[in-house]
């Protein structure tokens, strides 16, 4: 049969599945198990409700106690045994023997990376494109172009990537972009200014920024997210330290002029080129998100900003970002989710080596590679614990903005 | 007898330009040595001996552990590298150790390897051999399996415009020729009169004939008549097949998952990245007592 056929009556047999098991089980309940009529109709109509939305979920819970409880139970046991040994169960030596590990130590460290700097990249470019976009004439062009990344699958994403990453013998053609540009450079005026200036500048304006938003952070104690924004406010100082100590780095480096680099081979950067595709992916799914909470914010309350003479800045981040907080915490943890998970990126680029390794593919290494299905589960269930806290409080979140 | 080799791959090959060997006027080498002093002769006149690319997404550097095995036939008898294969003998033997330098000292000096030692790990294997059919040649030389005609640029033919020789072993160790290959094992799974035939007229050369007419086919058959290959080239490969004196299976493929096509591969690209080859095996070795 020919594929497109098979596709349809697929989608044919599975929706009318559904609908005839729905049809078909409310019938028998209603007709069959606890006929509405005789002696005992009333007793039965109020079964029949009570059952009925049991029978409605059956479907949804067995396929979800099938493909998400179950596994996760097995999994747990896996961790626990050693298939070489007969499955036989070895407590937690999986899990020593994977503390053991220096790979494993260094996907934890690269994994919280990607967490604090993703999510936080990409919220905060989406608000601005949000912004940015929201007045001007060609803003929705802007926009789509901005969210295109996001029909793109990570792999594809990382194939793109890869290529703009790759490097060529001195003296042929680059034929990756930050090659080709990184050749231009020779150590003139123009290599200062691009190179050391510009790149100071903005750290300097990252370092006042970020230590003006600390001092707010840690201004505010009023509710319960006092320790949150403490917590906050001490990693920007941290950004702030480590920008004066990058912009000093900055002038004392001597770059490698006219010979093509190894990106993905830089221990450090190459996590960082690796984060950028996420960012590149997620920003568009930041700004369509967060473009809809601007719009949704009342028109008054900016025009008697306006009126009290607040500037654009203020407008922004003390009239319009209060009012989206709840979204942006939304948009910060969902992508939170999907940096915990990140695999494809990784494996496609880099497949770990050159210390870049992320949990998500140092568990499809034990596990399918090496066959150790004791220490890949445990890297799972690492995987699982880590995520677990944030998908709770991301659902809690999305409760909150819905009632609201 | 459980099985036998039908249809065979060898890995133990060298490929090249016969265009730019004849410009330059360089000899096929005979010998490892040879080889070697090859490298040195092109290095000394202006050029870049050899391309290697060990990049193959998340598979990358496998081509190095066929380097090391290679040089592990070509420095050790056979039954060491049979022990080393099976962990009998540690991978952190120095017998290792100096197998792993010996891909070493090609692959790791900057002026040798095409874009130097830093783009090894990073170049990919399937875009590597494209360096000895530019203009000028970015390389003279690049050592893979038979496979890689097939990532030649478009149009090139194999014994006109590509060719290859026998990755040469040492003269001075006296260990034959010894060939690195992989291949496909034929064995009965289901006992039956039927499958007995079968596996008994493809033993015949009649058999082996048929498929090497075809193309894509090497035997290691002696009893074949190698007139009947499809083209010269392939004629010439399997030569270097049945002239070996010592037959080896991919090691790394023998290896435990977790080692052959996990540690062995990362340990090899942290080696090309500079890492010290004692501490690579013993990283290795580490993950393979994990396996246990």
């Amino acid at each position: 049969m020919h594929p497109a056929l098979q596709g349809i009556v697929t989608i044919f047999l599975g929706v009318g599945g559904c609908l005839a098991y729905f049809y078909f089980s409310n019938q028998f309940i209603d007709k069959v198990l606890f006929p509405s009529k005789g002696v005992n109709a009333g007793r039965n109509i109020n079964r029949a409700n009570i059952v009925r939305p049991w029978l409605f979920l059956a479907p949804a819970l067995f396929a979800l106690s099938l493909y998400l409880a179950y596994p996760v139970f097995a999994t747990l046991w896996y961790s626990l045994t050693d298939r070489d040994k007969g499955n036989a169960f070895v407590g937690l030596a999986n899990y020593y023997q994977m503390m053991d590990d220096p790979k494993f130590w260094e996907a934890l460290k690269n994994n919280m990376l990607w967490l604090i700097i993703v999510p936080a990249a990409s919220t905060a470019f989406g608000l601005l494109a949000a912004q940015l976009t929201d007045r001007i004439g060609w803003g929705s062009i802007a926009k789509s172009m901005i969210f295109m990344p996001m029909a793109i699958s990570f792999v594809g994403a990382a194939v793109i990537f890869k290529l703009i990453y790759d490097t060529r013998p001195a003296d042929t053609n680059q034929i990756g972009a930050l090659n080709a540009v990184w050749m231009q450079f020779n150590g003139g005026v123009g290599s200062f200014i691009l190179l050391r200036a510009l790149p100071a500048a903005f750290l300097a304006f990252l370092t006042v920024g970020s230590l003006w938003l600390a001092t707010i952070m840690i201004k505010g104690f009023s509710s319960f997210t006092t320790i949150l924004r403490s917590l906050f406010g001490i990693v920007l100082i941290g950004v702030a330290v480590s920008s004066i100590a990058s912009i000093y780095g900055l002038f004392t480096a001597t770059l490698p002029y006219g010979e093509p680099q190894t990106w993905l081979t830089m221990p450090f950067w190459n996590s960082i080129l690796l984060m950028i595709v996420l960012i590149w992916i997620q920003t568009g799914f930041a700004m369509v998100i967060l473009s809809a909470a601007l719009r949704g914010i009342p028109e008054e309350t900016v025009e008697a900003a306006i009126v009290d003479g607040a500037n654009p800045f203020q407008v922004f981040f003390k009239i319009k970002m209060p009012q989206i907080a709840g979204t942006i915490v939304v948009v910060w943890t969902t992508i939170t989710l999907t940096v915990l998970k990140v695999f494809d990126i990784v494996f496609a680029m880099t497949n770990g080596q050159w210390e870049t390794q992320v949990l998500a593919n140092y568990m499809f290494d034990k596990l399918f590679r090496g066959n150790d299905w004791g220490v890949g589960s445990a890297a799972a269930i690492v995987i699982m614990l880590l995520v677990t806290p944030i998908l709770v409080w991301n659902v809690y979140n999305v409760r909150k903005e819905m009632r609201s | 007898m459980y099985g036998f080799f039908f249809k065979a791959d060898v890995k133990s090959l060298v490929w090249y330009s016969p265009e730019n060997f004849e410009d330059s006027d360089y000899d096929i080498p005979e010998t490892m040595e040879e080889l070697k002093a090859l490298t040195d002769q092109i290095v000394a006149d202006g050029g870049t001996p050899w391309c290697i690319g060990l990049g193959s997404g998340a598979a990358t550097g496998w081509p190095a552990t066929d380097w090391v095995e290679d040089m592990m036939l070509r420095t050790q008898a056979p039954d060491v590298y049979d022990r080393w294969v099976s962990n009998e003998m540690p991978f952190t033997d120095p017998a290792v150790v100096a197998a792993i330098e010996e891909f070493g000292a090609f692959a790791r000096v900057d002026d040798y390897v095409a874009g130097g030692a830093g783009a090894v790990a990073t170049t990919d294997f399937r875009d590597s051999p494209k360096g000895l059919f530019s203009s000028p040649a970015q390389c003279y030389m690049h050592k893979q399996a038979s496979f890689i005609p097939a990532f030649f640029p478009e149009g090139t033919v194999v014994g006109e415009d590509a060719d290859f020789f026998y990755f040469p072993a040492y003269a001075s160790k006296d260990l034959g020729s010894p060939v690195l290959g992989a291949g496909t094992v034929w064995t009965i799974t289901n006992d039956s009169a039927a499958a007995h035939d079968l596996i008994t007229y493809i033993q015949t050369t009649e058999a082996n004939e048929i498929w090497m007419a075809k193309g894509g086919f090497l035997t290691p058959h002696k009893g074949v008549d190698t007139s009947k290959f499809v083209d010269a080239a392939t004629k010439k490969m399997n030569d270097v097949l049945l002239a070996a004196t010592t037959f080896r299976f991919d090691g790394s493929d023998l290896m435990p998952g977790g080692v052959g096509a996990g540690s062995f591969w990362t340990g090899m690209v942290d080696y090309t990245g500079g890492k010290d080859a004692a501490e690579v095996a013993q990283a290795i070795q580490d993950s393979w007592d994990a396996l246990k």
